[in-house]
């Protein structure tokens, strides 16, 4: 007994005090002979208000009131409590009787309707989080609030093995400070969930008619996790996926690369091999030249492929020694069949020696100068310059400069990765290795390869190699990279 | 005959180009999609020799293009090992293909192959392996050790190898086969086909497992050689 709010109760009590002498009064100012069966129903009406509104307790009490002051007040003899008829006291337990009946109906009614308000909120509750779960969100912070919310818990975690994925605990409001902070939480509940993980509520009062809720909450946490698994799991296959996507590109772009030029001379070498047909000493001869473009075009290509490998297994060999930078541009110029009257060399006399490798700053030169030709606008020259700078070492910095159309300052760094170039659609520039292979040879050998912008436009390649130190005298291997 | 030759390789353009010219063809030569889409319709070339890995345009839309204005035999050159490129080409409307790196003969054939016109039977009898085809009188006589024996095919069998044989060494595709011998509502019954070659292999071929005459271009078509 005691389904009702205890306001109400308190209500119930108020009304029959306050009503209980009110009736009394009034109905004794009519008092007649034939009243007392009115009187009797007036009580009893005030008693199933009273039950109606206070339940139980104050149904009873209202009652005993009522049978003691209808005793009192209206029944003969009068002002005496005393009951002398067996049919006045059959009444006073009737009216207890139904004063009781009508509590239990009120009190049950309640109780039914607290259910229906409490299934409501569940149900509500489930919607929420079969929603929370459909959006896509794993939504295991926004159940487990949730969960410390509808329960009342001190806190709420997800755990896995030692891990606490998630915690969600009670705010501390500052006015309820006196609950002391190490006091442990008086309830622990722990549901296991999926493999070896757990949701962990603490503080709280539980019943047993809760748990089907919490089950529910537990496996919607459980799906959530496995959500956030998956999700996991796809971001890292991203990475993978993205040097697997890369991979397939730099096989597409090698092969074309390799077999443009090995297409082409097997074309021309076939063709001279066949009988059917006569060709002048012209035609011989320029299918001898195209068979010898395309492969040495071939062989340069697998040399490429070959350093770029050693590079990135950092097994290219670097011999470094005192070189002279103004004797290695000719050599170097002379590898792209460029004229010393095509680009501008403009080097001071007292330009120092530098230590480095000849034949990898010569491919460097070459590589670099062959793109600023390129890309160089008829008629303007690109230039190559050299400075010395002080810091953060002694070092010679050469610039090769064109005034092409540059390269806008997000890519500056992107041409340098190898295999720039896309797919397999252009047999023009090369597989784009001449970069990256620039700046791994500058790399190797204790120097940078750095892009910047030439005034006025243009991209300008700077090359900053540490200058030789004066006693360098003999060549000295220093052996392998790395 | 004029013939564009479209590859973005300078070195291997000339090279056809000699070869070409050397055979009294003469030769336009074009480095991109576009200005072989725009030298279809300016030059009118008899055939076109087709790199796919072009820049800009892909091969399979340059053939598209081409053939929105022109029925001109186009032979891919394919510098890719992936077949999806040539099946993608074909499907547009190229003719036949050849892989990357070939000899000039074997592209001489192809481009012969294809000008001799489809269809039109340059011999009634056909001679190949052991066996001779006498497309007249459909009868095949089959050499061994011990005489001549004559082969017999069922309909069928003679429609599929009729169609291979009189397209010397040039790809037919297996929807070609299968509209000629079956009618135009067949085109997709691969598995057919596959049942009747295999059958034709059996009966004609010296190695059925290791076909030479009736070869399978895998996922594309068969082609007939002798």
């Amino acid at each position: 007994m005691g389904a009702l709010s205890a306001r109400r109760q308190l209500v119930g009590l108020v009304i029959a005090l306050i009503a209980l002498p009110t009736l009394t009064v009034s109905l004794s100012s009519v008092r007649s002979d034939v009243s007392l069966a009115s009187d009797v129903l007036a009580y009893q009406l005030l008693v199933v208000v009273v039950a109606l509104i206070g339940g139980f307790w104050p149904a009873i009490a209202a009652a005993l009131a009522a049978g003691t002051l209808l005793d009192y007040y209206f029944v003969v003899p009068l002002y005496t409590a005393a009951i002398d008829e067996p049919l006045h006291l059959m009444a006073l337990v009737v009216f207890v009787i139904i004063a009781f009946l009508v509590s239990v109906v009120v009190d049950k009614a309640e109780r039914r309707s607290q259910a229906a308000r409490r299934s409501m909120k569940e149900s509500e509750t489930l919607a929420e989080l079969s929603g929370s779960v459909l959006r896509g969100d794993d939504g295991i912070p926004a159940m487990a609030q949730k969960l410390r919310e509808v329960f009342d818990l001190a806190s709420v975690s997800v755990e896995r093995g030692h891990i606490v994925l998630h915690r969600s605990t009670r705010p501390v409001e500052p006015d309820q400070n006196s609950e002391v902070s190490g006091t442990p939480p008086r309830g622990r509940t722990v549901i296991p969930l999926g493999d070896n993980g757990r949701l962990v509520l603490t503080g709280g009062p539980l019943r047993p008619a809760d748990e089907r809720v919490i089950r529910a909450f537990a496996a919607q946490i459980e799906t959530g996790l496995a959500h956030r698994d998956l999700t996991a799991e796809v971001e890292r296959a991203k990475p993978l996926e993205a040097a697997d996507k890369m991979r397939t590109a730099l096989l597409a772009a090698v092969g074309h690369d390799l077999r443009t030029p090995l297409a082409a001379a097997t074309a021309a070498v076939s063709s001279l091999a066949s009988t059917d047909v006569q060709f002048s000493a012209g035609d011989r001869a320029e299918l001898v030249n195209t068979a010898q473009v395309s492969l040495d075009r071939l062989g340069r290509l697998v040399s490429d492929l070959l350093d770029a490998s050693r590079l990135q297994a950092g097994v290219l060999a670097v011999y470094r020694e005192s070189v002279a930078i103004d004797e290695l541009i000719p050599l170097a110029l002379d590898d792209i069949n460029a004229s010393y009257h095509s680009v501008e060399v403009d080097l001071p006399d007292d330009l120092p020696e530098i230590l480095a490798d000849p034949v990898l700053v010569q491919r460097i030169v070459a590589n670099l100068t062959a793109n600023a030709l390129r890309f160089s606008p008829a008629g303007v020259r690109p230039r190559i310059c050299a400075t010395v700078v002080e810091h953060p070492h002694t070092s010679v910095r050469l610039r090769i400069v064109d005034s092409g159309p540059g390269v806008p300052p997000e890519r500056r760094q992107a041409i340098f990765a190898p295999f720039q170039r896309e797919g397999d659609e252009d047999a023009t520039s090369g597989v784009g290795l001449g970069l990256a292979l620039s700046r791994g040879f500058a790399e190797a050998m204790g120097g940078t390869l750095d892009p910047e912008e030439t005034p006025g436009g243009g991209l300008t390649m700077v090359v900053t190699l540490p200058v030789a130190p004066p006693s360098t005298t003999l060549p000295t291997p220093t052996g392998v990279l790395e | 005959m004029k013939i564009l030759v479209v590859d973005d390789d300078v070195q291997l353009r000339r090279a056809l180009r000699i070869n070409l010219e050397a055979r009294q063809h003469s030769v336009i030569e074009v480095g991109d999609g576009k200005d072989a889409v725009e030298s279809t319709i300016a030059d009118t070339p008899d055939f076109v020799i087709l790199d796919l890995g072009l820049p800009g345009l892909s091969g399979a839309e340059v053939v598209r293009a081409v053939r929105r204005v022109s029925a001109v035999p186009i032979l891919v050159l394919s510098g890719r090992t992936q077949s999806a490129d040539k099946v993608d080409a074909l499907d547009a409307g190229a003719n036949d293909y050849v892989t990357k790196p070939f000899s000039i003969d074997e592209l001489l054939a192809r481009v012969r192959a294809l000008t001799r016109g489809a269809g039109v039977p340059h011999h009634d009898v056909v001679g190949f392996g052991e066996v001779r085809v006498d497309l007249t009188r459909h009868e095949i006589v089959r050499r061994s050790t011990d005489g001549e024996e004559i082969v017999k095919l069922t309909p069928t069998e003679w429609g599929v190898l009729e169609v291979l044989v009189r397209n010397p060494d040039r790809l037919v595709s297996k929807r070609e086969i299968l509209t000629t011998v079956w009618g135009p509502a067949y085109g997709k019954e691969d598995a057919y086909l596959r049942l009747f070659v295999g059958q034709l292999r059996k009966k004609l071929e010296l190695d059925p497992a290791r076909p030479k005459h009736l070869i399978t271009e895998p996922g594309l078509g068969y082609r007939f050689s002798q």
